[in-house]
């Protein structure tokens, strides 16, 4: 996700062809992939397709493949959306019900959305790739980018947050969940033993927190402090702003290229704003994570 | 084991070396609150985010249908719109 964003994403031509002639979506083949609803069967028409299960994809609205590559540079992606829309015919598909949507999927009614967003502030080596490369770009990103995620909070939670509390299972779920090292793709959460320690308190709408998060073996782990301020107005929770700082060491399965030993990683909270494009996304953490919202 | 200092390390911008001393971690200030959360919201002009995105695959197909253009599905492990 990272590379990309740094590479074939962040070329005008490529962005611009896409704005003018495509309609743009973003799945994951282990998240949209595997919803148990209409959306889920639609994704699966078109996933492993190109031979792979990840990569960029054209289709039509019958879902069958007009172009495919996985590949980040600009140039070949171009080369692709060009021949595509050469090829692209508009068929005639008939409109799908998509009443009955997966549950893990659907966002909590009356709750709350949180951004959090994650930087590594130090400790990472000099990019190796030269300059002006492919690859470069690639590893730039991996070291230097902003992690992203989505929390969801219910409606219960919601309600105690109102009323100046700050319920278990919302801690339990930013623990376990969002207190991740997210800045080069998909992070591995917590288990509940691996929460060597958890202080997270809410009073008079200041939160202040210190955490230790540890697997078994100690090769990885989170050792921060939290400081944020929730507010509330008319009802409604109108501002989530923390921030965590500590060190963090070790690298989930797919997430290598950590800094060695220990490092410095920041972790920012806001309140996810309606008007955003992506304020629907669901949090990458609901995947494989029954309990998630638990 | 080495510690980082917050204090120090505020000092320095978000892509610099670390900043490391023994003093253990002290808790954060307001300050650093303020600054680190102000410096931890993403970037106003990420191309990528021009790009009027679709969350969902079946809206997608919807709009696809109405404007008659094709359908871009960026497929990846984890959702490739917010993670990471």
């Amino acid at each position: 996700m990272v590379a990309f964003r740094a590479t074939a994403f962040n070329d005008a031509k490529v962005v611009d062809l896409l704005k003018k002639e495509f309609v743009c979506v973003g799945i994951a083949h282990n998240g949209a992939g595997r919803r148990k609803d209409a959306e889920g069967d639609f994704a699966r028409k078109l996933i492993g397709k190109g031979g792979t299960l990840q990569g960029l994809h054209v289709i039509n609205t019958k879902g069958d493949l007009v172009g495919y590559v996985y590949d980040f540079r600009p140039q070949s992606v171009l080369a692709m959306l060009n021949k595509a829309l050469k090829n692209f015919e508009a068929v005639d598909a008939p409109p799908i019900e998509f009443k009955e949507k997966d549950k893990r999927f659907v966002m909590p009614e009356d709750g709350l959305v949180i951004v959090t967003t994650a930087k590594v502030l130090g400790g990472h080596e000099p990019v190796k790739a030269a300059k002006g490369t492919i690859q470069y770009d690639m590893e730039n990103a991996w070291k230097t980018s902003m992690g992203r995620e989505h929390v969801w909070v219910r409606k219960d939670e919601t309600q105690a947050l109102l009323k100046g509390g700050l319920p278990d299972s919302l801690q339990k779920r930013i623990l376990r969940y969002h207190l991740v090292d997210n800045t080069r793709g998909t992070p591995t959460g917590w288990s509940d033993n691996e929460i060597k320690k958890a202080e997270m308190t809410l009073q008079g709408g200041r939160l202040n927190g210190r955490v230790h998060l540890e697997t078994k073996d100690g090769k990885r782990g989170y050792q921060a402090d939290l400081l944020g301020f929730v507010e509330v107005k008319e009802g409604k929770v109108t501002r989530f702003d923390v921030v965590v700082l500590g060190e963090f060491w070790g690298q989930g399965t797919y997430t290598p290229g950590a800094p060695k030993g220990r490092f410095p990683l920041a972790i920012a909270f806001t309140l996810a704003q309606p008007s955003d494009a992506l304020y629907n996304l669901v949090p990458d953490a609901v995947r494989g994570n029954a309990d998630y919202l638990k | 084991m080495t510690r980082f200092h917050f204090a120090a390390l505020l000092v320095a911008s978000l892509n610099a070396a670390p900043l490391f001393s023994q003093e253990p971690a002290k808790g954060l200030t307001l300050a650093d609150f303020e600054k680190l959360h102000k410096e931890l919201q993403p970037p106003d002009n990420e191309l990528w985010r021009t790009i009027p995105w679709q969350v969902s695959i079946l809206e997608g197909r919807e709009l696809a249908a109405k404007s008659k253009k094709p359908i871009f599905v960026w497929v990846a492990s984890g959702e490739p719109l917010g993670c990471g």
